[in-house]
């Protein structure tokens, strides 16, 4: 005999998903992470500005490529963005369109633009860097031309989120092209063990030590952690600007607006 | 800790290679500055054009529930 109390009460499950289905909502959010962005911001530009001279002026040069590897203090961590922020715009797309969380659109819609600033920075540092190591700006290689596919990918995914702004279904189509444009970054991952390339594999992994010496791979970890707390910034901030516009219809956005002027 | 160049014109050479590390330096902070920039020059202007929105509209209900009576001291 099935238990009937369960059919008048919520199960403890679906309470749990209703806070949190609220908590995800936009005016949560926007209460929850504005004070966020003044600490994230003042926290990632110290990470910044101490990997930034720690590798410029303090770092040891490379014994084969000289000074010109301290490029890598802002092309790696840019390249690594691009690859995660197009990520997190596939599992944000997922959660809209499954789940209908509106905040989970404006977070990915948010994210795109610096997604694709930090896919260009890395191949215009990338080519920059290959001219004085490979004797080239460009080569189609298989993680150079992935890399560009997936710049591609971010400037359709914008135009999407541009397209469909004033219309029911906003937010739908890029969150579909986010998702299937995902199959490209396994292929940027592996495309330095799958093909023969001129690029070499990757600085860090999860699983080993650093193979380059302390001096060089602390300065580097402290720009990769700046740079993922500069886009967490940058998220928050963009986000809420959208939150603002899209509801200020709402009573809290009309308050808000008003106690910004007192 | 000790810097790895002895002198600034060192440093600023980098070896031959100060051409490209400098210009990876000045593109990437020119555009994270400037999309920064953007982004709160986007995020003031939203502000000001709500803040005349709400104006007008308290303008408008204020006329409406309250008709212009003669003004007495």
């Amino acid at each position: 005999m099935p238990n009937l109390n369960n059919v008048s009460s919520p199960s403890l499950w679906q309470r749990i998903w209703q806070g949190f289905l609220t908590t995800v909502g936009t005016k949560q959010f926007f209460q929850i992470f504005s004070p966020w962005v003044k600490w994230l911001a003042i926290l990632a530009s110290l990470c910044l500005l101490i990997g930034s001279v720690w590798g410029l002026a303090f770092a040891p040069p490379d014994y084969l490529q000289g000074n010109s590897y301290r490029i890598i203090f802002i092309h790696v961590p840019a390249a690594s963005l691009a690859i995660s922020i197009y990520f997190s715009l596939a599992v944000l797309g997922v959660i809209y369109l499954v789940w209908k969380i509106k905040t989970a659109s404006l977070v990915a819609q948010a994210l795109a633009p610096m997604g694709f600033l930090l896919c260009v920075i890395s191949l215009l540092t990338g080519s920059i860097w290959a001219k004085p190591t490979w004797g080239t700006y460009w080569v189609w290689d298989a993680r150079l031309t992935s890399m560009l596919i997936l710049a591609f990918l971010y400037a359709g995914v914008m135009a999407l989120f541009a397209a469909f702004e004033h219309t029911a279904n906003r937010g739908k189509a890029a969150a579909i092209l986010s998702i299937v444009g995902a199959v490209n970054l396994p292929i940027i991952k592996y495309s330095v063990e799958w093909w023969n390339t001129l690029h070499q594999g990757a600085t860090f992994s999860l699983t080993e030590a650093p193979k380059m010496s302390a001096d060089m791979w602390m300065p580097l970890l402290l720009m990769i952690i700046g740079s993922y707390l500069l886009v967490a910034t940058m998220a928050i901030y963009r986000t809420n600007t959208l939150i603002l516009h899209r509801d200020q219809g709402k009573a809290w956005v009309k308050e808000y607006i008003r106690a910004q002027h007192k | 800790m000790q810097p790895y160049f002895y002198s600034i014109s060192e440093f600023v050479a980098m070896g031959k290679h100060g051409v490209f590390v400098w210009s990876c330096w000045a593109i990437t902070i020119g555009v994270m500055l400037a999309f920064i920039i953007y982004s709160r020059r986007q995020r003031q202007a939203l502000i000001k054009q709500l803040t005349i929105q709400q104006a007008r509209q308290a303008q408008r209900t204020t006329k409406k529930s309250t008709p212009i009576t003669k003004q007495y001291d």
